[in-house]
């Protein structure tokens, strides 16, 4: 699995958890794992949308982390670089799976007139409800619109918009150019944009 | 009519909304102050197609400053590029938030024996080194 040696300038003091770890203690791995656990198997979930297949990412993500534990150099938090080693995890994971057809991206595309003008005015979309449950409301409608890009656009909203993996790192995880990965996240922004339009779209 | 009147008046001139002898005076204006035609001319040169080329680079604060400012000078007078730029915006929140918040199944909590798992797994590998 590849293992990244991600660089996070905003990290100050060693972490007194690795010393601890590298030492061998059961406990600090104990801890180490029950701290970020749940937000590895948020963002393994994300990537794979299968619960099973979430948790042994996660167990395939740690047991990666230790073996390459004597080689974290501390450029990042260790937090950071276990989201990372995750990421990659869940990614090998789908990469095993058959690819299940999908939709063309183009048809969620603005269409655009011969001068360039939009082909169809876009509509404006409301500012977000105040209510909870609306707000829940919306969200769930957000997902389920998310669930409908084509994976390799989904993957590269996911990566970007939300685990917030900085693009060079993202590409390198997908296997793709950095450029391919841009052009990727803003098709998918694009896409959904369409896709949430009718929904959210202002009332007159 | 002054540079400011003039900028407030670009999206209706753009859209044909002015009235006869204000589109005299914004002609006017046109013809006299290089730096408002200069800035009209950028603004119409982009298209809209262009311009949501350009969206992705603008938001990460990524385009060239002649770039960006071509792109805010055409969302300046184009009614439709800005209500698609605003809409991509919210897109962009709208999925992260769907995607964090605590009522997403992805956010529940760790069984705790996936955490013995994974410590179990660790010790076995261990073992298996040794």
């Amino acid at each position: 699995m590849d293992i990244p040696a991600a660089a996070d300038p905003g990290r100050t003091a060693p972490d007194p958890l690795l010393a601890r770890l590298r030492a061998g203690e059961a406990a600090a791995y104990r801890e180490l794992v029950r701290a970020n656990a749940p937000r590895l198997q948020a963002t393994a979930r994300r990537i794979l949308r299968d619960e099973h297949e979430a948790q042994d990412a996660v167990q395939d993500a740690f047991l990666a982390a230790f073996r390459a534990l004597a080689d974290f150099d501390g450029a990042s938090s260790l937090g950071t670089w276990l989201h990372r080693i995750a990421v990659n995890a869940a990614l090998q994971r789908l990469r095993r799976r058959p690819r299940a057809p999908t939709c063309s991206v183009e048809d969620l595309l603005p269409a655009w007139s011969d001068d360039g003008h939009h082909a169809t005015p876009p509509r404006a979309f409301a500012e977000s409800p105040e209510s909870c449950a609306a707000r829940a409301e919306t969200r769930s409608l957000v997902r389920a619109a998310i669930d409908r890009l084509p994976d390799d656009y989904r993957l590269a909203l996911v990566l970007r918009d939300v685990e917030e993996i900085p693009v060079a790192e993202a590409a390198r995880s997908l296997g793709i150019s950095e450029g391919a990965l841009k052009v990727r996240a803003h098709r998918a922004r694009q896409a959904l944009r369409t896709l949430l339009e009718p929904h959210l779209q202002r009332t007159p | 009519m002054n540079c400011q009147e003039f900028r407030s008046l670009e999206r209706d001139a753009v859209e044909g909304r002015l009235s006869e002898p204000v589109r005299d005076a914004f002609a006017e204006h046109l013809g006299a102050c290089a730096a408002c035609a200069e800035r009209y001319r950028r603004a119409c040169h982009l298209t809209c197609r262009e311009v949501a080329e350009f969206l992705h680079d603008w938001v990460a604060g990524e385009l060239p400053p002649e770039r960006a400012r071509s792109f805010e000078d055409h969302v300046h007078i184009c009614e439709e590029c800005e209500v698609y730029l605003d809409g991509y915006k919210k897109t962009v929140a709208l999925g992260r938030e769907a995607l964090t918040a605590a009522d997403d199944p992805a956010e529940s909590a760790v069984p705790e024996r996936l955490v013995d798992a994974i410590l179990a797994a660790r010790i076995e590998e261990e073992r298996r080194r040794s």
